[in-house]
């Protein structure tokens, strides 16, 4: 039974950081219409970063992690103005290949440069074992993501709720032409957007790597829990990409700890297509209502 | 800039042969218009004749030609964001407000986008103008009525402080008395700030009763009409 608790925990933490990339994509969406699917090959090339940082110039891991955040944010506005803002009338399909076609380039980008000796060893940020409560223990790192998901969830919410910026956002994703008639600067805003869920990507490559390895492919199959996570929630809920992305991570853990690591994914895989049956809008979505 | 200083100042609008549509329907061919500074101008006519056009193509929404096109001596660029910042505000056809913020944040969106710098004042200012608004504050505007949510988007282009006010058929789908106080609290607030207005309408009565002038689009240019004359009316309706 403490087992499974601490497998619980753990997933909790799992779910969190699914939850982040999760929140980044639907906060993408839901301003620009368009699913990234670079999202996980950004937060990998963004751990690669910290990781280059450390090994190749020498910085202790704090420095890289600035070194890496700045970058990723970068990175996101380069991306924004050099693959997506170019030629809108091409349609949001035409916009979302695009993001696949940025995600392969980016992966080889990394075979290629780093592919040869992966996958690396990270360093963890907290080291320790982390807390004894009752029978079990929660290790170290799960807390520090728990924290971590805490403060940039809890900035972010209140960034949303009572910000300028946070309300221009709210609007350009209800009514991205009612937003730019209102004389709100789109292009700056969507710029913006993309640099912050570039740097969400990264800030989970950074507590991922250290138990996952560091791979060009390593966000790729968290990539798929987080897009159940995200159908879960409701697609265009911000937390219900998170609760989605929890369950999922708890889910998954505890059955894996349970039974075994390919029943683990089979659970999962399972409920996405019966919330898909039973509520299409998701648990925290709105049904699609259009209004004659 | 102070609060009010840009609503004060006057400005006019010079539009010269204007041609604007969608892709090869052209909607507008070679329309002039002029307003001057503090009038009150009602632009009438039937179904697809190009009023929402003109609108938008002022606004920098739909691409458009002129040889001139001026709004307080300076151009008008093909920017709805510039447009904006120059002093003018868009109620769109629709009322378009944003349904998940609460009015309350309708009208601050307002006044992000018109880049206002005393924004307490000039909300205040205008809540005072439209009282009924005060009770819905709070609440989400996709909840409202028709008629409230006509109000909201007014009251979300005058947080702006728009030099000029234009609103795309404020009347459309609202009963004879919502129609009748929103159009007497859109004029008279106008007329207060010093704005102008350029209001298109289906509803010609309620133009005539409001505006300075009413102008009719016919075949995609501007004739002037008298809205009490009924005979003219109808031959340019017909």
């Amino acid at each position: 039974m403490g087992l499974l608790l601490s497998a619980g925990i753990s997933g909790i933490a799992v779910g969190l950081l699914y939850g982040m990339i999760g929140f980044a994509i639907v906060m993408l969406y839901k301003s620009t219409g368009v699913a990234n699917f670079a999202q996980g090959t950004l937060a990998t090339l963004g751990g690669f970063v910290c990781w280059a940082s450390m090994t190749d110039l020498g910085l202790p891991l704090w420095a890289a992690i600035v070194v890496a955040l700045v970058a990723s944010a970068v990175l996101g506005v380069a991306v924004y103005f050099v693959v997506i803002r170019p030629r809108p009338s091409a349609g949001n399909l035409n916009i979302t290949v695009r993001t696949l076609g940025l995600s392969l380039l980016l992966l080889a980008v990394m075979e290629w440069r780093w592919g040869a000796g992966a996958p690396y060893r990270f360093p963890a940020i907290v080291e320790g074992t982390g807390v004894q409560v009752a029978d079990f223990v929660v290790p170290a790192q799960s807390l520090l993501i728990a924290a971590v998901a805490a403060a940039i969830m809890g900035t972010l919410w209140a960034l949303f709720r009572y910000s300028n910026v946070g309300l221009s956002f709210r609007a350009m994703a209800e009514q991205p032409d009612t937003a730019r008639l209102l004389g709100l600067p789109a292009t700056r805003l969507s710029a913006a957007t993309w640099a912050i869920s570039a740097v969400l990507g990264t800030v989970v490559a950074i507590l991922l790597a250290p138990s996952s390895f560091l791979a060009p492919s390593t966000m790729e199959s968290y990539l798929l829990f987080t897009f159940t996570g995200i159908v879960l929630g409701g697609l265009t809920s911000l937390p219900g990409a998170l609760l989605g992305s929890v369950i999922v991570g708890v889910v998954s853990n505890v059955t894996i700890v349970a039974l075994s690591l390919e029943a683990g994914v089979l659970v999962v895989f399972a409920l996405l297509l019966v919330v898909m049956l039973l509520r299409p809008q998701g648990l925290l979505g709105r049904p699609e209502s259009v209004r004659l | 800039m102070t609060a009010g200083s840009r609503a004060a100042a006057s400005a006019a609008l010079r539009i010269s042969n204007l041609r604007a549509g969608y892709g090869k329907a052209r909607v507008l061919h070679g329309l002039d218009l002029a307003v001057e500074p503090g009038e009150m101008v009602g632009v009438a006519g039937p179904n697809g004749v190009g009023k929402s056009t003109l609108l938008k193509a002022i606004s920098g929404l739909m691409p458009r030609m002129a040889d001139r096109m001026e709004f307080g001596g300076a151009p008008l660029k093909q920017s709805p964001v510039d447009a904006v910042v120059q002093g003018i505000a868009h109620v769109p056809e629709g009322r378009r407000v944003l349904a998940d913020l609460t009015v309350e944040e309708n009208l601050r969106i307002g006044g992000i986008g018109g880049r206002v710098q005393d924004f307490a004042s000039v909300r205040q200012g205008v809540v005072d103008r439209f009282p009924s608004i005060v009770p819905l504050l709070h609440r989400k505007a996709g909840l409202l009525s028709g008629g409230q949510q006509q109000l909201v988007a007014i009251a979300r282009g005058l947080v702006a402080q728009p030099r000029l006010l234009m609103v795309d058929e404020l009347s459309l789908g609202l009963s004879p008395t919502a129609v009748a106080s929103i159009s007497a609290a859109t004029v008279s607030s106008c007329r207060e700030l010093g704005a102008s207005l350029l209001w298109v309408d289906q509803n010609l009565a309620i133009l005539g009763k409001h505006c300075d002038r009413v102008i009719l689009l016919r075949d995609g240019v501007a004739v002037d009409i008298d809205p009490r004359d009924t005979g003219a009316t109808n031959s340019a309706y017909f």
